[in-house]
Parts: C-alpha cells; sequence; structure tokens
C-alpha cells in the first residue's frame, strides 16, 4: 500500500532510503523493474510484523544446526493511517501499479512465435494430413473404408480409400500397417477448412496430396529408413 | 512487441520502410539473411543469432508472404521442411526429389470455390428400378 506518512516520516527524520539501492539487480530493464518493486515494497512494508523470538526445545541427542538467531529488533510499522488510506483511494495507486506492470511486460520479448511468419520444429516422423503415394487397414477410429475390385489378370484394385478426416485420430497405424509406404501421414497440418464436408477425403484427394507432397514425404521417408 | 534494444538494432539494419512493412504483418521487428525465394515469391530468411538471443526458440527462421494475405498453406513442401527444421539445409541446397508425376503446389482452399468437395469412386452398388412397360394383350 502506498503510505504517505512513511515518506514524510523517512523526509523528516533523514532516514536514508536504502530500498532503491538494496534491490537493485543487473537485469535488462533495471529502471522500469525497480519502480514497480519500490511500489511493491510498499505493501510488503504494510503488513504489521511481530516480534516471536521463539527458541527451540533443548535437547542432546539432536544436532543443533547453526541457525542464525533471529534479529533482537524488527522495527515495527503501524497500521495505516486514515491519510494513508485517503492518498490511496485518491492517488488510484493501484492502477498506476499495475500499468507499469503492462508496460514492464510491454517491452520484453514475448515466448510465443509469431506463427504464420515463423513456425515450430517438426519431426520428419510428424503425422499430418494424409497422402496416397501411388498403391483394409488397422484404422482403429474406423476412419478408413477400402472398396476394391479384381482386375482382370486377378490383381487387385482399389476403388474407394475414403477417409474420414475428423474420425482419424492420427495414430499412425495405416502408415505401419503398409509394407511400401503408400499411405503416409504426411508433414502437412494446414489443412483445416470451414466445412465438415471438405474433410470427407476420397481417393483421389488423396493422391493428390501425395503428388502435392512427394518431395518432403519422399525425403522424410529417406531421412527414418535406418529406424524402421 | 520486443525488447527496446532489439528493435532500435534491428531497426537500423532494416530501414524505416522495411520495419513499417514488417510492423504491418509480422508485427515483430526482424533482421536476418534472405535464404531463397520459392517459387510464388515467398521470401524466405534466417537469423541464426536469434535463436540463442529470444526466450521462444524456433523463432530463427521466418517466411514473408508474397501475397497480402499470407497463409501458412503457401509455403511449398521443399521450403515446408525447411521452415519447420526437419532439413538443416534449405532447398537450394540440397534439392529434394522430384519425380515427374509431381503436381503442381496449391494452396489450402477452403473458404474459396476451389475447395474439396468429396465425391463416390466407385460405381453405385443400388440401381434404381428402371420401369419397363410391357406390351398390352388385349
Amino acid at each position: 500500500m502506498f503510505r504517505l506518512s512513511s515518506i514524510t516520516k523517512r523526509t523528516l527524520h533523514g532516514i536514508p532510503r536504502t530500498s532503491l539501492t538494496a534491490g537493485l539487480r543487473p537485469t535488462l530493464f533495471p529502471a522500469v523493474s525497480q519502480i514497480s518493486r519500490n511500489f511493491a515494497s510498499f505493501q510488503r512494508n504494510a503488513i504489521e510484523q511481530t516480534n516471536n523470538p521463539k527458541t527451540p526445545p533443548p535437547s542432546s541427542h539432536v544436532i543443533e544446526h547453526p541457525i542464525t538467531p533471529p534479529p533482537s529488533k524488527i522495527p515495527k510499522h503501524k497500521a495505516p493511517t486514515i491519510l494513508d488510506n485517503t492518498a490511496n483511494l485518491f492517488l488510484i495507486t493501484e492502477i498506476l501499479r499495475g500499468m507499469w506492470l503492462v508496460l514492464e511486460q510491454f517491452f520484453r520479448p514475448p515466448y510465443t512465435i509469431f506463427y504464420p511468419y515463423e513456425k515450430g520444429a517438426l519431426s520428419p516422423r510428424f503425422r499430418g494430413e494424409h497422402a496416397l503415394r501411388r498403391y483394409p487397414t488397422v484404422c482403429p477410429a474406423l476412419a478408413i473404408t477400402i472398396e476394391a475390385e479384381v482386375r482382370e489378370d486377378g490383381s487387385r484394385r482399389t476403388t474407394r480409400y475414403d477417409i474420414d478426416m475428423t474420425k482419424c485420430i492420427y495414430c499412425g497405424f495405416c502408415q505401419e500397417a503398409c509394407p511400401v509406404d503408400a499411405i503416409v501421414e504426411g508433414p502437412n497440418f494446414e489443412y483445416a477448412t470451414e466445412t465438415h464436408e471438405e474433410l470427407l477425403y476420397n481417393k483421389e484427394k488423396l493422391l493428390a496430396n501425395g503428388d502435392k507432397w512427394e518431395p518432403e514425404i519422399a525425403k522424410n521417408l529417406e531421412a527414418n529408413q535406418y529406424y524402421t | 512487441m520486443s525488447s527496446l534494444t532489439r528493435t532500435f538494432k534491428n531497426f537500423l539494419k532494416i530501414g524505416p520502410k522495411e520495419y513499417l512493412r514488417q510492423m504491418m504483418y509480422i508485427g515483430d521487428t526482424k533482421a536476418g539473411t534472405l535464404v531463397g525465394i520459392d517459387q510464388f515469391g515467398n521470401k524466405y530468411y534466417e537469423n541464426i543469432e536469434e535463436f540463442f538471443e529470444l526466450l521462444s526458440e524456433g523463432r530463427d527462421r521466418w517466411v514473408d508472404y508474397a501475397k497480402h494475405y499470407g497463409d501458412a498453406s503457401q509455403i511449398p513442401p521443399e521450403w515446408h521442411s525447411w521452415m519447420h527444421k526437419i532439413t538443416e539445409l534449405p532447398p537450394t541446397m540440397d534439392p529434394p526429389p522430384r519425380p515427374k508425376y509431381i503436381s503442381p503446389f496449391t494452396e489450402n482452399f477452403t473458404g474459396t470455390r476451389k475447395a474439396f468437395k468429396t465425391y463416390n469412386t466407385t460405381a453405385p452398388k443400388i440401381l434404381s428400378w428402371e420401369p419397363k412397360v410391357n406390351q398390352r394383350i388385349n
């Protein structure tokens, strides 16, 4: 709390204001943070401290640690007077202290990244948007639907390969099940849509994804070839 | 907003015009070396020293979008891996494989008329009844 009476008393009795220099640390923003610290120290001093010199009970088997004895005289602070409260009310010191805090934070570097311009780190094993790479699954979320027909030579041809991207849990089992890495979860995760229907992918969309992202998918698989 | 010293240092490096441009788009003052430009005109920058200076890691590589409404899905796959630090070297120095079936890169078209609309890729299993009128015998 802001105490007007304490300031007047300090100036009257000529007590040096040590709090300005005692809390100084070599920070980047010494001036700004020091001012708010001084404001905050008023609050701390306002709490009345009691002198309570308790000595531990003497015991023979306990090794006595060199505890620093409590100071014999703790300076007592008086409770805020009407003058203090009135000054606090009319000078809106709490608001000013809060504004200082905001100003301090404004001139500090942020903890976040500026997303569309700067982007976070990704692993080559990142499991993002699916892509078929020109080739029944183990999908636990039942997001993948596959239908096949028989070709003239007896081999199998997939006619339907639908993935409900809103059901997918991105577990990566589908890319693990495929021995030839035909279905992979690609590195793309920026495929958010406005409607639900756009996320019901069919075979053509997945193949188009593969054709689009092949340079990066191939590179990631190459980086991961020692671990599969 | 970042620390005043960093902002002022970068402002001296990039000049007032680029400063205003960056404040309009990124909202931060950044200076670095131009690593490359992709086929759409997006510019990719890097400043390795920032990796240790800033509080949040991953701010040493950034992109300056060619379009006014820059979107994260406008980054082609070659530069996507560099932006996300999957690869150390940019595609100009370490080009990824490009098979001939690669299709031209497109951004995320959601919200536009080019948005993906799903359709059936199989022949219908249930055929509708086609009524056939027999010849009337009188």
